[in-house]
């Protein structure tokens, strides 16, 4: 008797800044394998991702996670039906690492390459479970927040397209976080030790929420980071001035007196801006359904805060698992699978690698 | 036996296909400038070459590529390319210096300094005395012509005067025995550290 065959599969691959990754999904969007592999250690001593050291660690790293992740999945190569990469947008060097080897391998084995935008992966996010079910449906008209070191980004995803509803002006809020913990010696990167100090701190002397005299939706986060800067200084912590270095300069275990609700305060600061520009966007639209997504997605208040939102206003907010805000590869994945057929069989194997690329202008999927 | 030889780290990168035959001894090759955009119409320029030596991909017995030193994306782009294809279709991938290559182009004299721009004045060097080859190095350009001039030694500058490359690539490859194959293992000679390394050190290790 023969036995019947595995379903294929699609590989996704990531690599577009210092996270390098590869997972394998089912045909209905089953997460069967997702591994990451974070350069963060070897970017500490700079104060930030060093464009070149990255693209060389994808190139070690790459061949090792793809042997785990197929292990992990239980599959083969051969067993995949179309492989995805991200083109973009982010570090070209970066990219064409992921880009070329999923080129190589598509061609190898004759299936279609899916060239996928990295922020529409994000977006989609928090439709993948981790539990090895099939992922949720994807509606046809849902709106998505994207929050993390590069952006802050409102879009609208409908049948006829993705149009970008607000975005910042300045800093993105992960960006932010980063810099309040470099000024406070808290070292890189910022969200993890911002959330875990914050959460002992105590919100009593709010900052502002911006508000733009056009009377738009776009985000800004520059004002907040000078106005931590100036209340570092009355704490006297004297802003740190980007020097890299190997480790905080300051010692969590004795920080000066008031530096816990203070971050708490700025933490506040984010996540009231966040709220109050989709308490403004609901105004003016319905939305049924909001993905949250991006690293700063995995920040514990801003997910306690957005779902009980949600609630509120009776929004259905959907978030990812913690493990998918980061850069993944399920979510490559995950948005190659849904556009995975369209265009020509193979005309993806000539995609560019790009730095810029707005995900509007995308076509509807 | 068939070789797909792809040289992305020189400042003129092509690919060529080589058929190898031992009995009798016969060569028969296809090559290809791999011209602007080289990383992202890699795949594009393979099947343009395949197509021109009327084979298909699965027909390939071996790949190959330049591990450098050259240009650092070029490099990579390179490397994971072939590598990916390799795997895809099962064969084994080799690689080898761009030096490597550029002493079995050039056989003759057998005293000659190989140059290739590094950028910031300098060029990675490649000494060959005596048929033996050494570095590379990185030196400073001035000062590469200056002593080769002083000891009567041809210079041959990869970027200067095009070689074929990846023809020498492809012949390496046809002899290596097969357990050479192994990309994946085998450190990449890039020649030089990143600016940010060169300035601050190297990254730190431990936990992220």
């Amino acid at each position: 008797m023969k036995l019947p065959s595995p379903p294929r599969c699609v590989l996704g691959i990531e690599s577009s800044c210092d996270e390098t990754s590869v997972a394998l999904l089912g045909a209905d969007g089953r997460v069967l394998s997702s591994v990451i592999s974070s350069q963060i250690a070897a970017h500490r001593r700079y104060g930030g991702v060093v464009p070149e050291i990255a693209a060389r660690a994808h190139l070690q790293n790459l061949p090792l996670l793809l042997d785990e992740a197929l292990a992990a999945a239980g599959v083969a190569l051969s067993d995949v039906g179309a492989v995805a990469a991200t083109a973009g947008p982010g570090l070209v060097g970066a990219l064409l690492v992921g880009l070329s080897e999923g080129k190589g391998i598509a061609l190898g084995l004759g299936v279609p390459f899916v060239p996928v935008h990295h922020i529409e992966g994000h977006c989609l996010s928090p439709f993948l479970r981790l539990d090895g079910g099939p992922s949720r449906p994807v509606p046809d008209s849902f709106t998505a927040l994207v929050v993390s070191g590069g952006h802050t980004h409102l879009y609208r995803f409908t049948a006829a397209g993705i149009d970008l509803a607000a975005r910042t002006r300045d800093d993105a809020a992960g960006e932010a976080y980063d810099k309040v913990s470099k000024m406070a010696g808290l070292g890189y990167p910022g969200g993890p030790v911002i959330d875990r100090l914050a959460g002992s701190g105590r919100s009593g002397r709010p900052f502002t929420v911006p508000q733009l005299k056009d009377g738009s939706l776009d985000f800004s986060f520059s004002g907040l980071k000078t106005a931590v800067r100036d209340r570092l200084s009355s704490l006297g912590v004297s802003p740190a001035t980007g020097v890299p270095g190997d480790r905080p300069a300051l010692d969590e275990g004795d920080l000066p007196a008031g530096l816990l609700d203070l971050l708490a305060d700025f933490q506040e600061a984010v996540v009231r801006q966040l709220e109050d520009r989709l308490t403004r966007f609901l105004a003016k639209e319905p939305v049924p359904l909001l993905t949250v997504s991006g690293g700063v997605a995995a920040n514990s208040l801003l997910r306690e805060r957005l779902a009980s939102w949600g609630r509120r206003k009776g929004v259905e907010v959907l978030l990812p698992d913690r493990v998918l805000t980061s850069d993944n590869a399920a979510m490559i994945a995950f948005a190659g699978l849904r556009r995975a057929g369209r265009g020509g069989a193979d005309g993806g194997l000539d995609a560019p690698a790009r730095s810029r690329w707005p995900l509007e202008s995308l076509l509807p999927c | 036996m068939l070789v797909l030889a792809v040289e992305t780290a020189s400042p003129v990168p092509a690919a060529t296909l080589l058929l190898a035959g031992e009995r009798p001894p016969s060569e028969k090759m296809e090559s290809l400038l791999l011209g602007e955009r080289t990383a992202e119409l890699l795949p594009r320029r393979v099947r343009e070459l395949l197509g021109l030596g009327g084979v298909g991909l699965g027909s390939l017995d071996r790949i190959v590529v330049a591990t450098g030193p050259g240009s650092f994306t070029g490099i990579r782009a390179g490397v994971a390319f072939c590598r990916g294809l390799a795997r895809a279709l099962g064969r084994p991938v080799y690689g080898f210096g761009t030096f490597e290559a550029a002493g079995l182009a050039v056989r003759e004299p057998p005293e000659v300094d190989f140059v290739l721009d590094a950028g910031r004045g300098e060029v990675f060097r490649a000494a060959r005395r005596s048929g033996v080859l050494s570095g590379p190095a990185l030196v400073g350009r001035a000062e590469a012509l200056e002593s080769a001039a002083g000891r009567g030694i041809s210079v041959v500058d990869l970027g200067a005067s095009p070689l074929p490359l990846s023809w020498a690539l492809a012949r390496l490859a046809a002899r290596a025995p097969l357990e050479a194959g192994g990309l994946f293992r085998s450190p990449l000679a890039y020649g030089r550290a990143s600016a940010a390394e060169e300035r601050f050190g190297p990254p730190a290790e431990g936990p992220a």
